[in-house]
């Protein structure tokens, strides 16, 4: 294990070499691809363990020097780095697995492998970087898997757009990122957490919160919280393993990570806590509320995962950060789990609208077992342990902001009733599809089977990831636990009511529909932001296109050219080609040189 | 006195003589090998002559700096002759060019060489009547008119430097050195000295081809054979360089000085005129023409500078080497297709037909420009910038406003090459002749050496560089 223990940079090494091995060899590897690839996560893995087990290693690399000020790449493996290696690890594995069987039709496959590889190197050396530069190169480094990803199929109009929106968005939140990176490195003259996180605190009160809304900002963009959300329902047009992997489980939950890390920051800056426990709870309540008006499986859990990570982010928003990250773990396996389910759904029936699935659990029994795990889980019912976290979240953010927690509790009826109403549009009643569905094979279903049973028993891991994080979770308190049940349950039976065959398209009121109707497109938020964010920046960048650049740098430049032109018109007649006008020109230039040599002297 | 000083002329002297002695017997071959290896025997000469000390001459110099523009001037000889050879050999004229070629590059050296006014008087006479000979040698009527032509304005040029040269011995008492000449500018500035150094400047700006003495140059380098085009615009233009840097230094340094401003205007009106009658032309051997009148301004820029005056000589060595792969691209040019007609328009599509030459074409385009990253932009960037601290700023922002407008010319050539479609369907494929791979290599060569130079301060820094090039 030494080499393990002492060496955490193979965790980005050995992917980052692998995605070079694939990407240089890409017509070499063909069916081997995933088995090359899959010693990346492995090692992921295995550096995760060890690290958890013998704490931190860490080093520094002095990479720019201004003057008396340098910029390191430093990484330490401490005991969060230690936790989410663990969690991108054993998800990149189960996806990669799981892609064998789905993407094995792809043309671009040893491509997917590649980009799989360097997704994982960036997100481990994501979690164990100790200073914001490294930090965001990584950050910045799976922003750009997941535009690759997304785009996978780039020649798909839709997919290229999806990528490029993702990017767009996410791009703000980098914006503010690094605004707050200059901020710190102003204040504290380092962008090292031991720097900038020290026991020291040198900032002023206004100096944190600036940093501090900067970096949620960031956070709020990577992980698709309201307004920066309405790019990752889009991306959904990647294919389905790759949303499990980066859209659900990993990077979208970057954001949560980023604010645990510079939780010190945080702590200075009760502005910021506040902002994120807003935004948090209206992301949790309003997706929720999305998912519940969604056709498409992938959409549905979409706008679940959004809603989940404002989950995360409420319990930021209280203090908690240790609460949001067991709530990170829990549901990068129950999402994961049920990307790897829908995925495998659309695999056996070919589609991946709900409308055309019902009665898929007697033709894939195995996949449906899955899904009503990941969903018991996603829903709050216990044993699984999606309860444990969510509980506490829940019960944190009612001591210091009941208004939250009630909004929350709301918002985890809602998370049970879209959930049922999936599983029975999807799994049960009669059966709606063109062509009879097929199980998946062992290949796909290994990878489920394992998410599955830690969807399931994830829950006893809380007691000890508390301590591994320096605290301890508070045990269950049965008023509160008791309602979240109740609410749970009461969720899942409307849910399920409401997924009656022809109940869910063809429901009566003309209100009822148009609040449908608006509750399906996200109550508006991405129309608002096309029609006055989108809109008037591409008529200002269209009128500076128009009047600054063709008007006058263009016509500066062109008027420029002609009058030069012009005038050597005019010169090359000179060159008339008589002799005698040559050596007149000459003796007159001869004269004047002469007048003007006597006159400088005189 | 020891024989070592004049041994590059000398070389290259023989090498004309044994050109002519081997087209006697017909063998045009030899004529060419004979030649080149006597040149760059004669380059070698010279280079060693600037590693030796206690050579300095009076009437002609050499060692240190002195040495730099003559071994110039007979190594760009040696390398034209031979990047060229093909035509050469084959040519019924081309011994007779060889022989032309290697006096040139000889005269020019002494040129630059001379620290005395008869000297120079001779020297320059020589590269004169050896410029009439090689556009005489053309072949065409336009080539021998654009000859006689030259040969007119010429004798008015001579006529200016004899009256310059009286003028000054008159004052100095019989002496022609460059160090009586400045003894006397030094001891009191007064007019008959300024205007011998104006006339002298006149006569050495008549052979530089600089505004408004530059007639000639149009109708010579269009209509003489590229590889004696290339001699001209390289050797010959080194070496005439050199010496007006040689005469500045004489007559500064005392209030005399302000004389020296009068080369700054010449500059000024070489730079406009060249670029923008440049900016007009359709032949490639006539926009080069063209633009080397802007060249030989920019070169001029740094004259009036005093002891900073020696970055013209960089400036002109590595002007000299882009000017002569220029040419040979031409002779290259015409010898790939022997259906071009010598416009610029006429190269659309050589980034197809020969992406070795078009590459080669972009190279020398961008060095003339002054592109970091090739040797052009080295000497530019030395002269612009002794002329911003050396209080000619004006001058310089001139300059360098000059070098944004001539890529409009430069930029022109490279975009035919690479952009443009060929107007007709698909020229015939001929095999590839070894006297094809020759040129080509040669100007292949030529671009490596520029972007070399180029690339190499960077990682040395200009200093070691400099120290190399002026000791």
């Amino acid at each position: 294990m030494s080499i393990l223990t002492h060496s955490a940079y193979l965790a980005v090494l050995v992917p980052l070499l692998l995605a070079a091995l694939l990407a240089v060899g890409v017509r070499l590897w063909g069916r081997g691809a995933p088995w090359v690839a899959l010693a990346g996560p492995l090692t992921v893995i295995g550096i995760g363990v060890a690290s958890l087990r013998a704490g931190g290693d860490s080093a520094r690399i002095t990479w720019i020097r201004v003057g008396e000020r340098s910029l390191s790449l430093t990484y330490n493996a401490d005991a969060l780095a230690a936790v989410m290696l663990l969690v991108v690890g054993v998800v990149a594995a189960c996806v990669m697995v799981f892609s064998i069987g789905y993407m094995h039709r792809e043309k671009g496959y040893v491509r997917y492998y590649a980009l799989l590889s360097l997704f994982t190197a960036s997100m481990a050396g994501l979690v164990i970087a100790a200073d914001l530069a490294t930090l965001f190169i990584c950050w910045e480094l799976v922003g750009a898997c997941s535009f690759l990803l997304i785009g996978f199929w780039y020649d798909k109009p839709s997919a290229a757009d999806a990528a490029r929106k993702a990017f767009m968005v996410t791009r703000v939140g980098d914006a503010a990122m690094l605004v707050g990176m200059a901020v710190l490195w102003r204040a504290s003259g380092g962008l090292e957490f031991s720097l900038i996180l020290g026991a020291a605190a040198p900032f002023a009160p206004a100096v944190a919160t600036a940093a501090a809304v900067c970096i949620l900002i960031a956070a709020v963009g990577k992980s698709a919280q309201f307004p920066l959300h309405i790019w990752l329902p889009e991306a959904m047009e990647g294919p389905t393993p790759v949303s499990a992997l980066i859209h659900a489980a990993t990077m979208v939950a970057a954001g949560v990570f980023l604010i645990a890390r510079t939780w010190p920051l945080f702590a200075a800056a009760p502005a910021a806590r506040d902002l994120a426990l807003v935004l948090g709870t209206i992301t949790a309540l309003g997706a929720a509320s999305v998912a519940l008006a969604q056709r498409d499986i992938k959409k549905v859990l979409a706008w679940s995962t959004i809603s989940q990570l404002g989950f995360m982010f409420a319990a930021l928003g209280v203090g908690a950060w240790q609460v949001a990250i067991f709530h990170l773990v829990t549901h990068a396996a129950f999402k994961g789990l049920l990307f790897l389910t829908a995925g495998s759904v659309i695999h056996g029936s070919g589609t991946q609208d709900l409308r055309e699935m019902g009665g898929l659990a007697g033709r894939m029994p195995v996949t449906a077992a899955c899904w009503i795990a990941g969903a018991v889980s996603l829903a709050g019912i216990p044993p699984a342990a999606g309860f444990f976290s969510k509980d506490l979240v829940v019960s944190s953010v009612l001591h210091s902001a009941p208004w939250a927690g009630v909004a929350l509790l709301a918002a985890s009826a809602l998370t049970a009733a879209y959930a049922a109403r999936a599983t029975r549009l999807a799994f049960f009643g009669a059966s709606r599809s063109v062509t009879p569905a097929h199980e998946a094979p062992w290949i796909m279903l290994g990878p489920l089977v394992v998410l599955a049973a830690a969807a399931l028993v994830l829950g006893v891991a809380g007691g000890p990831l508390a301590s591994a994080l320096g605290t301890t979770f508070e045990p269950l308190s049965v008023t509160i636990a008791g309602t979240a049940i109740v609410l749970a349950l009461t969720g899942t039976v409307l849910g399920w009511r409401s997924a009656r065959p022809q109940a869910a398209w063809t429901v009566a009121t003309e209100g009822w529909r148009t609040f449908m109707r608006a509750a399906a497109s996200g109550w508006g938020v991405d129309a608002f932001v096309s029609r006055f964010v989108v809109t008037p920046v591409t008529a200002t960048a269209r009128a500076t296109d128009a009047m600054g650049d063709r008007l006058a740098i263009d016509g500066l430049a062109e008027g420029v050219a002609a009058l030069a032109s012009r005038v050597g018109a005019l010169l090359t007649e000179i060159q008339s080609g008589d002799g005698q006008w040559y050596a007149g020109l000459m003796a007159t230039g001869v004269v004047l040189l002469v007048a003007a040599a006597v006159w400088l002297v005189r | 006195m020891s024989f070592l000083p004049y041994a590059p002329f000398a070389f290259g002297v023989a090498a004309a003589v044994v050109a002519m002695v081997f087209d006697a017997w017909g063998d045009r071959r030899s004529a060419v090998a004979g030649a080149v290896a006597l040149l760059a025997a004669g380059a070698a000469a010279a280079a060693w002559t600037g590693t030796v000390s206690g050579l300095q001459g009076e009437a002609v110099r050499s060692g240190g700096s002195m040495s730099l523009a003559p071994a110039a001037c007979l190594a760009l000889g040696a390398l034209v002759v031979a990047g060229c050879a093909r035509s050469l050999s084959t040519d019924r004229r081309g011994s007779r060019i060889v022989a032309l070629s290697a006096l040139t590059a000889a005269s020019s050296a002494l040129v630059a060489a001379a620290g005395d006014v008869g000297v120079l008087f001779l020297a320059v006479e020589m590269l004169a009547l050896c410029g009439y000979g090689l556009v005489a040698l053309g072949g065409t009527d336009r080539a021998r008119e654009a000859a006689m032509k030259w040969f007119v304005q010429g004798s008015v040029a001579t006529v200016v430097f004899v009256i310059g040269t009286a003028v000054l011995m008159g004052r100095t008492g019989g002496s022609l050195r460059y160090s009586a000449i400045a003894a006397l500018a030094a001891a009191s500035p007064d007019v008959p000295v300024a205007v011998g150094f104006v006339l002298l400047i006149a006569a050495l700006a008549f052979k530089l081809g600089a505004f408004p003495m530059h007639s000639w140059m149009p109708d010579a380098y269009e209509t003489a054979a590229p590889a004696a085009a290339a001699v001209m615009a390289s050797a010959g233009k080194v070496g005439p360089l050199a010496a007006a840097v040689w005469l500045a230094v004489a007559v500064t340094g005392s209030a005399g000085s302000r004389v020296v401003r009068v080369v700054a205007a010449i500059a000024l009106c070489s730079i406009v005129f060249g670029n923008l009658a440049a900016l007009r032309q359709r032949s490639l051997a006539r926009m080069l023409a063209y633009s080397g009148i802007a060249q030989v301004g920019y070169a001029l820029v740094g004259v009036p500078l005093g002891s900073r005056s020696s970055s013209v000589l960089v400036f002109a060595v590595l002007y000299g080497v882009t000017a002569a792969a220029s040419f040979v691209l031409v002779e290259a040019l015409h010898r790939t297709d022997a259906s071009w007609d010598g416009t610029i328009g006429g190269l659309a599509g050589l980034s197809r037909r020969s992406p070795a030459l078009a590459a080669s074409l972009a190279v020398i385009m961008l060095s003339l420009t002054g592109i970091p990253l090739t040797a052009g932009f080295w000497g530019k960037f030395l002269v612009f910038a002794y002329a911003s601290v050396g209080g000619y700023r004006w001058l310089a922002i001139v300059a360098v406003l000059g070098s944004v407008v001539s890529f409009g010319y430069y930029g022109a050539a490279i975009r035919a090459a690479f952009i443009d479609d060929e107007a007709t369907g698909e020229a015939p494929d001929e095999p590839v002749t070894d006297g094809v791979r020759l040129v080509t290599g040669a100007v292949v060569t030529l671009s490596a050496v520029i972007v070399l130079a180029g690339v190499v301060p960077l990682a040395t820094g200009l200093e070691p560089a400099l120290r190399m090039l002026i000791r």
